[in-house]
């Protein structure tokens, strides 16, 4: 199982709150564990956030680290534009309004980045369930 | 202030005599002056302090509260109207004892819904929650506004007391969306306000549409805290619910930026609302109990919802308001606008809370304790009062928590700084009093008017307010209720 920290801010909370409605998928644990990576997020307006896969474990550190690996940079609309189908990861990079940085040729670190955060974003996205309750019956 | 002398409630009448009497009148099964059944009445959520009540009563008709009052005002024993108790300002504590009539057990009948002219006729008891799910089941076309309350949360007293809800912008006040009132007086007469003030008797259903062009009575009862008369019956305006609907979600960045934007905003009037949070209560709403804001965050989350009846009408109130956010960016304010819907999925779907109304909202009843200053403000004050308010919160070491609202399309506003506390906590209830102490003396000074007032809150307006105004206040309360039975305390009465 991954664990995933608790964090304070809102990216991370977002962060979080995408990562665990996936936490129990087996495919999602084969991405995640022993990536060991660190994912810069740097929303416009916002703020980075440094993402560090670690083992089972996923970190939220705010900043951009001097080491990472991956480093995303975009705008929350267009975030929210892609997680919902109305723009394309690729021609978005093309436009210029993604800046992605860090993947080089490392096919692997392409599909999984991939998946741990463009699927995950869709997959939350798409849901069509909105009721919080009815999901977490268990917890409240 | 009005001078009224202390007195014994039994001083005429013994304690037995009137529980024999209130036995008559509701039953036994509807009467109780047992500690453990009273003490649920002696608090609230605020830090007011508490009171016991001597009865409770639980009534079924007018009848039973015509001879109560009569009784009562020859007796010179209190009258505390109570609906579910959920007011923040310790309204319905009974301050010199008396008898609490509960409207929320067996009053609480929707009486009828006029389609045509878009009412609802109430008892008192009706709450949000059972409002709403009659109006989705029988009357899908109509929608009624609903504040940031609970469904257990009572509609009349929240029209009575000029809530707010989530219509604001369009509506103002919802004390100007009550169409007519039934109210016993002290003496025992039942009258009826407004349009249905015709029928010597009774009044025809359909008869509750207005509450103008004849003298406006509903003033000597709306916002008085239940002072003036007891309500049996209030009618409140209904809408058309339109089939298009758009919630928007804005981060605005920069603490003061936000009034312009609420302002500008309101002022378009394509907008249903236009209400605002300090970005720590998004962080409240999803259990953290402790949130901080953190540099590059935003200072404030406004929601933003619109509606209209077609499509191509939806579509212009919607270029409409993305114009106006484009224009604000461009004259330099930082802020992020979001479909809520989608913004929801990715943050927290808690965050539901704010827009599927009345909900029970986390951040306001996850904790034992909540008070705060709720008032209408002027809106080109809210930068001065939004900067001294959040210093007031983080030099008493207290999450900032500021609600706001522009009321019909920014004539005027609403400021609310809220505090959430731990009523079981030693010291805690002081230390949020001392808190909100001050930043009562910041906003009055800055012109704010509370509502659903505390006490001690009115004691401090009084020092402001005009000669002429509290002698009239007083002459009207004097003549209304002249041996002061109903709600006795309030208002410093």
């Amino acid at each position: 199982m991954i664990s995933i920290q608790d964090p304070e801010d809102l990216l991370s909370i977002a962060l979080r709150n995408i990562f665990s409605s996936r936490i129990e998928e087996k495919e999602f644990y084969t991405n995640v564990h022993n990536w060991n990576k660190k994912v810069v997020l740097d929303i416009k307006s916002f703020y980075p956030l440094t993402v560090i896969f670690e083992g089972d474990e996923i970190k939220f550190e705010r900043g951009e680290v001097k080491d990472a690996d991956i480093i995303l940079r975009l705008s929350l609309q267009t975030l929210l534009d892609i997680a919902n189908g109305r723009e394309d990861p690729l021609s978005a990079a093309g436009k210029g309004i993604i800046k992605l940085e860090g993947l080089g040729n490392d096919s692997e670190k392409l599909v999984k980045f991939y998946n741990i955060f463009l699927v995950s974003m869709q997959k939350a996205a798409n849901n069509p369930n909105i009721n919080y309750y009815e999901l977490n019956k268990k917890t409240k | 202030m009005t001078v009224i002398k202390e007195r014994n409630i039994f001083e005429k009448i013994k304690r037995e005599d009137v529980y024999k009497k209130l036995v008559d009148i509701f039953g036994s099964q509807n009467v109780s002056d047992k500690d453990v059944d009273l003490y649920p009445y002696s608090y609230d959520m605020t830090e007011c302090k508490p009171h016991m009540p001597d009865f409770i009563v639980i009534p079924e008709n007018n009848d039973q509260l015509v001879i109560l009052v009569k009784f009562c005002n020859s007796n010179l024993i209190p009258i505390v109207p109570y609906i579910s108790g959920n007011n923040v300002g310790g309204l319905t504590i009974p301050e010199k004892g008396g008898i609490i009539v509960d409207f929320g057990k067996k009053m609480n009948r929707i009486l009828h819904v006029n389609e045509n002219m878009m009412y609802a006729l109430l008892e008192p008891g009706v709450t949000f929650g059972q409002l709403k799910k009659h109006l989705d089941e029988n009357y899908p076309n109509l929608r009624y506004s609903y504040p940031f309350a609970p469904p257990y949360a009572g509609v009349v007293g929240n029209a009575l007391l000029s809530g707010m809800n989530n219509m604001s912008s369009k509506l103002g006040s919802m004390g100007d969306s009550i169409n007519g009132l039934e109210v016993i007086t002290s003496d025992g007469e039942i009258a009826r306000i407004g349009s249905c003030f015709y029928g010597k008797d009774n009044a025809d259903p359909d008869s509750w549409w207005c509450r103008y062009p004849m003298p406006d009575l509903m003033g000597i009862f709306v916002n008085w805290q239940g002072m003036t008369g007891l309500i049996t019956k209030c009618a409140v305006q209904l809408w058309p619910n339109p089939p298009y609907k758009k919630t928007y979600f804005a981060g605005v960045f920069g603490l003061t930026n936000v009034a312009t934007v609420m302002r500008e905003v309101g002022r378009t009037e394509v907008v249903d609302d236009v209400s605002a949070i300090s970005i720590e209560v998004t962080k409240l709403t999803i259990g953290i109990t402790k949130p901080k804001k953190f540099p590059g965050e935003p200072d404030f989350a406004l929601l933003l919802p619109i509606s209209a009846k077609s499509e191509k009408l939806f579509n212009a109130k919607n270029e409409i308001l993305l114009d106006t956010i484009e224009n604000l960016k461009n004259e330099g304010i930082n802020m992020v606008l979001l479909d809520v819907d989608e913004f929801v999925k990715i943050f927290d779907l808690r965050f539901r809370c704010y827009l599927d109304l009345p909900a029970a909202i986390l951040s306001l009843v996850e904790y034992s304790g909540l008070t705060w200053f709720g008032s209408y403000a002027p809106t080109h004050k809210l930068e001065d009062l939004i900067q001294k308010v959040d210093n007031l919160f983080y030099k008493h070491d207290i999450t900032p928590f500021i609600y706001m609202k522009i009321m019909k399309h920014s004539h005027y506003g609403i400021f609310r700084p809220i505090i959430p506390y731990n009523k079981f906590k030693e010291g805690e209830e002081e230390k949020v009093h001392k808190l909100l102490e001050e930043i009562v003396d910041v906003c009055l000074d800055a012109g704010c008017i509370p509502y659903k007032t505390p006490i001690w809150m009115t004691e401090k307006m009084r020092k402001k307010i005009n000669e002429g105004w509290l002698t009239l206040f007083d002459k009207i309360k004097n003549c209304l209720d002249p041996n002061n039975i109903f709600n006795p305390g309030r208002w410093n009465t």
